[in-house]
């Protein structure tokens, strides 16, 4: 797989681009062309529909052409900006469409893709995001899947712990204690 | 809002994975909020990029810029602007020309394929061609539309890009019959949704890679089709 290099200079070039997309007509399209890629993966693996997210794609890019200089460097990187706005749109967009999350069966839970790390992707990958997958394998199965399906499938408590057919108060206690486990790993590894 | 640092940072967590909605006591966590979202941005990064479908940046670069600017309306409709644009210098088009047009064959785009299209009009908005471009072969077929042949003068297509201040010539084109230029790589703007499209009736004899001399008859504008 690729994985464009995010920090440094495309990093820098990014948040030139990011800044300057309400004065320069250009910086939309080049910041369009360095990260359209990555949100689109991001979306298709959200809303698990291309029209659907063809839509939000162009909804953001609309949004950050108008929000663009709303953008604070000092709360978080470009990447992180771009990828925080398509996914609460993507969020918005799976909750309003689904009427009734409890209505999930029980025991049907999605076979949450763990994608492992071969030798080639670790040479590729950036540290932190090593570090992420390394600390994650450290959590339980159920912690591990309940956060990869809070973040990719906007699912609110309520729809984790029917999908995975326990309490809510279980649920609960998986996030919480993955959360923690995970800040503490990734805050430990250098 | 939670009081412990520990359980600030969960709560903090759960906003940033959208599990609880934020409210007005949790203005205090937006650096632990942004932090979380940074962390958590790597499941986003562990995709594989995937090329979005041409079509969607048509669209919002139509989104995004709904109007041309004054000299490009100018431009469309003043042969006097034509002119002063070829005194100023045709250079860069007529360079970009011999990197240009090459006739190229037909064949018909692949179904799903992402296509630009304009209705060329008359000042009063008669149509006398569609011009379609396909990003993907950098193909731009012209077909006549109401168009008719006249003496002593030969259409003439012209791509105007939007932040490029000199038209490019793409070629002569047959009033009667669809004709097609295939960009080459070497062209430093290629048409997108912002560019316009011109026709103008040169006279005949002259050679093509030379200025613009006649009128202009009809102009659109490329789109998402």
């Amino acid at each position: 797989m690729t994985s464009p290099d995010l920090s440094g200079l495309a990093g820098n070039a990014l948040l030139e681009y990011l800044i300057s997309t309400a004065d320069d007509e250009r910086a939309l399209a080049q910041l369009y062309a360095l990260t359209s890629g990555r949100l689109n993966a991001l979306l298709r693996r959200m809303l698990r529909d291309d029209g659907a997210a063809a839509e939000v794609l162009q909804d953001v890019y609309v949004t950050v052409w108008k929000r663009g200089t709303t953008y604070d460097p000092a709360r978080s990187t470009p990447m992180t900006w771009l990828f925080t706005v398509a996914r609460n749109k993507a969020i918005d967009r799976l909750r309003a469409d689904r009427t009734d999350a409890n209505t999930l069966e029980p025991g049907v839970e999605e076979n949450v893709r763990d994608p492992g790390v071969t030798a080639i992707e670790r040479l590729e990958w950036q540290d932190d995001l090593l570090r992420l997958h390394d600390c994650l394998t450290t959590l339980d199965a159920n912690q591990r899947s309940a956060i990869r399906a809070a973040y990719f499938d906007a699912f609110t408590y309520q729809a984790l712990a029917t999908r995975a057919a326990v309490p809510l108060s279980t649920m609960k206690s998986w996030i919480r204690r993955g959360l923690m486990q995970l800040r503490t790993c990734l805050e430990r590894k250098p | 809002m939670p009081e412990d640092s520990g359980d600030k940072s969960i709560h903090a967590a759960e906003i940033a994975l959208g599990l609880t909605a934020p409210t007005a006591a949790d203005a205090g966590l937006d650096a632990e909020v942004a932090q979380w979202e940074e962390r958590l941005a790597h499941f986003a990064q562990e995709l594989p990029p995937e090329e979005p479908p041409p079509a969607i940046w048509s669209a919002i670069c139509s989104a995004t810029r709904p109007a041309m600017p004054p000299w490009w309306r100018g431009a469309l409709d003043s042969l006097a602007v034509w002119r002063s644009l070829s005194a100023l210098g045709f250079a860069a088009a007529v360079v970009a020309l011999v990197l240009l047009p090459r006739s190229a064959p037909i064949t018909p785009s692949p179904p799903g394929r992402t296509l630009l299209v304009s209705s060329l009009r008359q000042k009063e908005g008669t149509p006398l061609y569609v011009v379609t471009y396909d990003p993907a072969r950098m193909l731009i077929v012209a077909v006549p539309a109401g168009a008719q042949p006249a003496r002593g003068v030969i259409p003439k297509l012209w791509l105007v890009p939007r932040d490029v201040e000199t038209p490019v010539a793409l070629g002569l084109i047959d009033p009667l019959a669809t004709t097609a230029f295939r960009l080459t790589i070497g062209l430093q703007k290629v048409p997108d949704c912002d560019s316009g499209l011109v026709v103008t009736l040169e006279p005949e004899g002259l050679p093509l890679d030379t200025e613009a001399r006649g009128a202009v008859v009809a102009h659109g504008r490329l789109g998402a089709f």
